[in-house]
């Protein structure tokens, strides 16, 4: 084998490698589907990976923005009974500011997403004429089965002082 | 709450008023609300039939905003009316009022039911089906009763 060929083998395995190297890590979600083929960009093509793979135009390689796995948060809201409650408001909070919310359905469920597994958000949840004493729920995203909040009845906020019954 | 000392018999197309004083602890006043008085008896509100639907014997308070948080405020309801009598018999039953104050955002179908009235906008009859569905969703700012106070003279048909 004369040290040409030897070479073109060498950089051949080089690339893909790179391509394989490229497969495994847009499972991760990383890579962006990027397509520049030229015509005399094979030529081109130096035996460094990524110069590789921009010159195929099969994948680019976006460095930095490897992003975290994203999830749906599904809410059950049920009252003290158990009974669910339809029209809550749910919002989850980062720590910093709102990042989704929905109201509950009949069923007294509803979800929120896209979050990101594994960080911590903290949730409310609200409703005319019931208190959510439990609230802000911590919540590490996304739980298997639906986060259950509990609302209570509101204590009155209105004090009834006297009836008066007459005919005129 | 302070209920009548007497009672008063309420007969076949008599009318009725009914007054309410509340204090205001703690709902805004952006928020209108809205007071429903329904007549019971035995401790159940009393079911009156229009046609075949089933209706609740009451009245109500137009929507209001109530006055400022710790205040007091006496409302009068829209005037009810007794248009009932027995098909089989006359019947006197001793009856009480209940009381709910509900919030009103039509927005969002809160408070909203329908109710029949008499051609002077006394109200006959509450839709007890809505009137049970709203209360279920809306919860109540405040609910109380008074017991035998009304003696209800339902003669017959």
């Amino acid at each position: 084998m004369s040290s040409k060929v030897k070479m073109m083998r060498e950089e051949e395995r080089m690339i893909w490698g790179g391509i394989a190297a490229a497969a495994s890590l847009a499972v991760a979600g990383s890579l962006i589907k990027s397509r520049h083929p030229t015509a005399g960009a094979a030529a081109q093509a130096s035996a460094t990976i990524p110069a590789v793979l921009a010159a195929y135009g099969v994948y680019k390689l976006i460095l930095g923005k490897i992003e975290k796995e994203k999830c749906s948060q599904v809410f059950l809201v049920v009252d003290e009974s158990g009974n669910p409650v339809e029209g809550a408001y749910v919002t989850v909070n980062d720590g910093v500011q709102t990042v989704g919310s929905c109201y509950t359905d009949s069923n007294g469920r509803c979800t929120v997403a896209p979050l990101l597994k594994d960080k911590t958000y903290y949730v409310n949840v609200s409703k005319e004429g019931y208190v959510c004493e439990e609230c802000p729920l911590e919540l590490v995203a996304c739980t298997t089965l639906p986060l259950k909040v509990v609302l209570k009845k509101a204590a009155a906020q209105i004090t009834l002082l006297r009836l008066e019954l007459s005919k005129p | 709450m302070q209920c009548p000392t007497s009672k008063i018999a309420i007969n076949p197309d008599d009318t009725y008023t009914v007054k309410v004083t509340y204090e205001n602890a703690g709902v805004s006043t952006s928020k209108q609300i809205q007071i429903v008085a329904l007549i019971i008896y035995e401790e159940s509100p009393l079911t009156v039939y229009y046609d075949t639907t089933s209706y609740l014997a009451g009245t109500m308070s137009m929507p209001f905003y109530p006055t400022s948080v710790g205040s007091q405020e006496t409302i009068t309801l829209l005037r009810g009316v007794n248009k009932l009598c027995h098909p089989y018999h006359p019947v006197t039953l001793e009856c009480g009022m209940h009381i709910w104050v509900i919030p009103f955002d039509p927005s969002q179908g809160l408070g909203v039911f329908s109710y029949l009235e008499d051609g002077n906008g006394n109200i006959i009859a509450v839709n007890d089906a809505e009137l049970a569905n709203t209360l279920s969703q809306a919860g109540a700012y405040a609910a109380d009763y008074c017991d035998a106070i009304i003696d209800w003279s339902e003669p017959q048909c």
